[in-house]
């Protein structure tokens, strides 16, 4: 994967073949060039995460910026017990999920925590879904455009933790392990919360 | 009644195996349970599909770009944050805050995992939980603990066979030591020879008839003295001399050649009579370390060297003949004159060529005096030659020249070229 250069003052041009591993070491050791590699190299993922979770660009654009500051701050505890970007994801999503918890939230286009589906968040015992009404097809409505927007918005409504799991997976194209390790959460919870965040949305996209 | 196909199609509604199965990681015979089961539900066949155009449509969602001032954006934050890193209230803020909103997090997640497990025990072929966090250290401390364990045993098997190894190695070289190689005598030395720990005591009664021929080692300039000095106390007749090799040779009785022999290897730091192996003693020029030959020697006094090898060679003398015990007087007599005339006539002299010139003045006077005394001394010849054993010293001179030490200060020449 190639690094996009940016011509800012403090961007250098760093080589594609430098690892994570070795910017992680020379940021570490007070380089100021190889951190800015790394962001160079992880803003634009961290920035889908982060938009696909808070579903507003410039939320997303802040809590991009508030996660590589809390990186840098937190470089030295890395211990490269797992990948460099799952350790940068795993700050995006706690920026992410502790921005709710703040009494002055976002702008307006961060989701609304109490619109999202109370069907099966949180509930003790898995209940089986309410079988969707045979004339709503919700397979054959997502071929549209408009649909599709639906989709990003009903997003916003599920439990915060089936949508990062759904994010992760579905957007980000994370592996259940990864998952698992960004989250860290047991590889049993990640697959119980994706299939109870994609019914969730299937029940929402149904009301529509 | 339920029947066990509705009981199926409900189970598999709220089933994470279908989104795995959607996902494609179960195994084939999981697949193709979950797939049959689908098939035979309408309704799971919808759902089936909803979450497959759910997640296409996921996958196609775009996504804005970071603006072109992202990167500084974040770096000028950084900056920021570490300017204010230097109070600490904010960061301290910032600190508490976030510990509790994670503590709070972790609770949450641990409700929810205890939730997730005990959905998963009421239904059937869910599989196993990976183990938590708690249970991973302690497999991880187990492992710690095992390898240094290992380690820690490897150590103290190496330490114990490096000493047993030390120790039999100091077992074989010890062997080697108290081994006395004892290789043939030649015939000529094997009779004046006897081998003692790799030296050979040598006895002027049992000399070949070539004689015997020792080495002495100059240790400083003070060897020549001590030499002449112990030759001018022993009853040895210097016959002849040479500078090139350096060596004196001479002729004594078996009592005289043992006694200057004995003071020969006394420890001296101007002289060292000195150590030959055995295998070189074969040869005939070489020299051997002598040890006293007899218990005579060891009963020397050591304070007035000179009174007690006279005495000893008068009372020999006396017992056998007491003609030869007067020219032995007189000889020594004359020769402690003859060295007195010659440093008085050439006191730049080395000392063996004062000796070479004392043993010339004393020979000339002995052969006058036997001269003279043909039919007299004819009989106490004989019996001298009888007891007489031939000597020859060989002298090597290491001590260093103070004519030579000019030369090697950096200052300059100071002293004189030999």
């Amino acid at each position: 994967m190639g690094i996009r250069s940016k011509d800012t003052p403090s961007a250098r041009i760093v080589s594609s073949t430098a690892t994570d591993r070795g910017l992680v070491a020379e940021a570490v050791a007070g380089s100021r060039s190889a951190f800015t590699a790394l962001v160079q190299r992880h803003e634009g993922q961290i920035h889908a995460l982060l938009e696909r979770l808070c579903g507003c660009h410039e939320t997303a654009r802040d809590l991009a910026q508030e996660t590589f500051v809390s990186a840098f701050k937190n470089l030295h505890t890395f211990q490269h017990r797992s990948e460099f970007f799952t350790w940068l994801y795993r700050i995006a999503c706690n920026h992410a999920f502790t921005a709710r918890r703040r009494p002055n939230a976002f702008s307006s286009g961060l989701h609304d925590p109490s619109r999202a589906t109370s069907a099966h968040a949180g509930s003790p015992a898995a209940q089986p879904c309410e079988p969707v009404a045979p004339d709503t097809d919700v397979s054959a409505r997502l071929d549209q455009e408009e649909l599709r927007q639906q989709l990003a918005n009903a997003l916003g409504q599920i439990d915060e933790r089936f949508r990062q799991v759904v994010v992760l997976c579905d957007m980000q194209g994370a592996s259940y392990e990864e998952i698992a390790e960004i989250l860290e959460v047991p590889i049993g919870t990640v697959r119980s919360r994706l299939h109870r965040g994609r019914t969730s949305l299937r029940q929402i996209l149904a009301d529509l | 009644m339920t029947h066990p196909d509705d009981a199926n199609r409900l189970m598999m509604l709220s089933d994470p195996r279908l989104s795995e199965w959607i996902d494609g990681r179960l195994s084939t015979t999981e697949a193709a349970e979950v797939e049959q089961i689908v098939r035979q539900s309408p309704e799971l066949t919808r759902l089936a599909n909803d979450l497959r155009a759910i997640k296409r449509a996921l996958s196609q969602s775009k996504t804005h770009a970071p603006n072109a001032s992202f990167v500084q954006g974040v770096m000028q934050a950084i900056d920021a944050a570490v300017e204010q890193s230097e109070s600490g209230v904010q960061n301290q803020k910032i600190a508490n805050e976030w510990q509790h909103i994670e503590e709070q997090r972790i609770a949450e997640e641990r409700a929810e995992a205890g939730e997730d497990a005990s959905a998963v025990e009421e239904s059937a072929g869910r599989e196993k939980m990976l183990p938590t966090h708690w249970n991973r250290y302690w497999q991880i401390l187990a492992l710690s603990g095992a390898l240094a364990a290992g380690v820690l045993v490897s150590i103290v098997i190496d330490k114990s066979r490096s000493e047993k190894n030390l120790g039999e190695e100091t077992a074989l070289l010890q062997k080697k030591q108290s081994a006395s190689p004892s290789p043939a005598l030649p015939r000529s030395l094997a009779a004046a020879a006897t081998a003692q720990n790799g030296t050979v005591h040598l006895s002027a009664a049992a000399a070949p008839p070539e004689g015997l021929r020792v080495r002495v080692r100059m240790q400083n300039k003070n060897g020549h003295e001590r030499l002449e000095e112990l030759l001018a106390a022993s009853d040895f007749r210097i016959e002849s001399s040479d500078n090139e090799p350096q060596q004196i040779i001479g002729t004594g009785s078996v009592e005289a050649i043992d006694a200057l022999l004995a003071s020969l290897a006394e420890p001296s730091e101007s002289l060292l009579l000195e150590e030959i192996p055995l295998l070189l003693a074969a040869a005939d020029t070489s020299a051997t370390r002598f040890a006293p030959p007899s218990p005579l020697a060891n009963s020397f006094p050591q304070p007035s060297l000179r009174q007690a090898k006279t005495n000893e060679i008068k009372t020999n003398e006396a017992q056998t003949n007491e003609a030869q015990t007067n020219e032995a007087q007189t000889d020594e007599a004359q020769t402690d004159k003859a060295q007195t005339d010659a440093r008085a006539a050439a006191p730049g002299l080395a000392s063996a060529d004062l000796q070479v010139a004392a043993a010339q003045s004393v020979a000339q006077k002995s052969d006058n005096r036997n001269g003279d005394k043909a039919g007299s001394v004819s009989q106490s010849q004989a019996k001298r030659v009888a007891h007489a054993v031939r000597l020859c010293i060989e002298i090597i001179d290491d001590a260093p020249n103070d004519d030579l030490q000019g030369l090697q200060e950096p200052q300059g020449l100071q002293g004189v070229a030999p």
